[in-house]
């Protein structure tokens, strides 16, 4: 194993963790919001 | 009652799902050449035994994340002088976005080179390097954009406020980028030059695809965090905490 591999991997978790929730807090508005639109189209 | 099948909200050059779609695909694929095909660089011989750079993999995300944080805060400045020019709250609303994006990319810059300067130089942080406080004079003035924004009431003065900031604060995007170049310390490595400083081709080309991903990426976020925030806007939302977020 490669010194600082950890550093490394450290980096690429920690970076897409922080990106995959972004993504999906974005991706839990966006389908709220569509979920209020359908409610309204209901009446 | 609000409108239910709206019209469209912007004429968005680049679909968010095709954008994400593509950061979706480079991203791991820069990912896995960057490990599979891009060559370590050898630093040294100790012992007999080999030391290679390992912890450079770092720059293959550390560097476009910086990028797209560039993209973003450039957005929003340039969305900022739209609203300027023509008085339109979706500009104010884009400008936002885009210093908001570019805070959260321009966060994990700080993180990811904090982790390559401990393993690379020894320190989390060189108060030296002219790069790093640049780059931090540029993260912490946009930061204060948020406490300018939230401290006003909603309304043109806010969103006059607001824009003028965000278009002040792009001055130091190109400083950042060349403060390097200018440096008397000479710390911080170098890497886009124009004899390559040491690349090889796969090195280049794997950073460009991560460079497409990230920008890819920092496209998509905008666009539908754009989406989302000018829906609350119109009201097309009965989400009445989101309206109030947006403060629209």
């Amino acid at each position: 194993m490669h010194d600082g591999w950890e550093y490394v991997l450290t980096t690429y978790l920690l970076t897409s963790a922080t990106l995959g929730v972004w993504f999906w807090m974005i991706g839990v508005k966006l389908r709220r919001q569509r979920r209020s639109r359908q409610e309204q189209a209901r009446g | 009652m609000q409108p239910v099948f709206a019209p469209r909200t912007s004429r968005a050059r680049v679909s968010p799902r095709l954008a994400a779609a593509l950061a979706l695909t480079l991203i791991p694929l820069a990912t896995v050449l960057a490990f599979t095909w891009a060559p370590t660089n050898l630093i040294g011989i100790v012992d007999g035994e080999p030391q290679y750079d390992f912890p450079q993999k770092i720059f293959y995300w550390h560097v476009p994340i910086a990028l797209a944080a560039y993209l973003c805060f450039a957005a929003g400045a340039w969305n900022g002088l739209l609203y300027l020019l023509h008085g339109k709250k979706d500009h104010d609303i884009r400008s936002y976005a885009g210093v908001h994006s570019g805070v959260v990319f321009g966060t994990l810059v700080l993180i990811t080179g904090s982790i390559w300067a401990k393993i690379a130089w020894g320190v989390w942080w060189q108060w030296g390097d002219r790069q790093l406080l640049v780059f931090l004079t540029l993260y912490l003035f946009y930061a204060v954009y948020f406490v300018l924004r939230f401290s006003m009431d909603a309304g043109r003065t806010r969103e006059r406020a607001s824009a003028v900031f965000a278009v002040l604060g792009v001055a130091l995007v190109p400083l950042s980028f060349m403060a390097i170049r200018i440096a008397d310390t000479l710390i911080h490595p170098i890497v886009l030059t124009t004899d390559g400083n040491g690349m090889t081709g796969p090195m280049w080309t794997t950073f460009a695809l991560a460079v497409l991903g990230f920008g890819a990426l920092a496209v998509s976020m905008l666009q539908l965090e754009t989406a989302g925030k000018l829906r609350a806007l119109r009201g097309w939302c009965a989400d009445e905490d989101e309206r109030e977020a947006t403060h629209a």
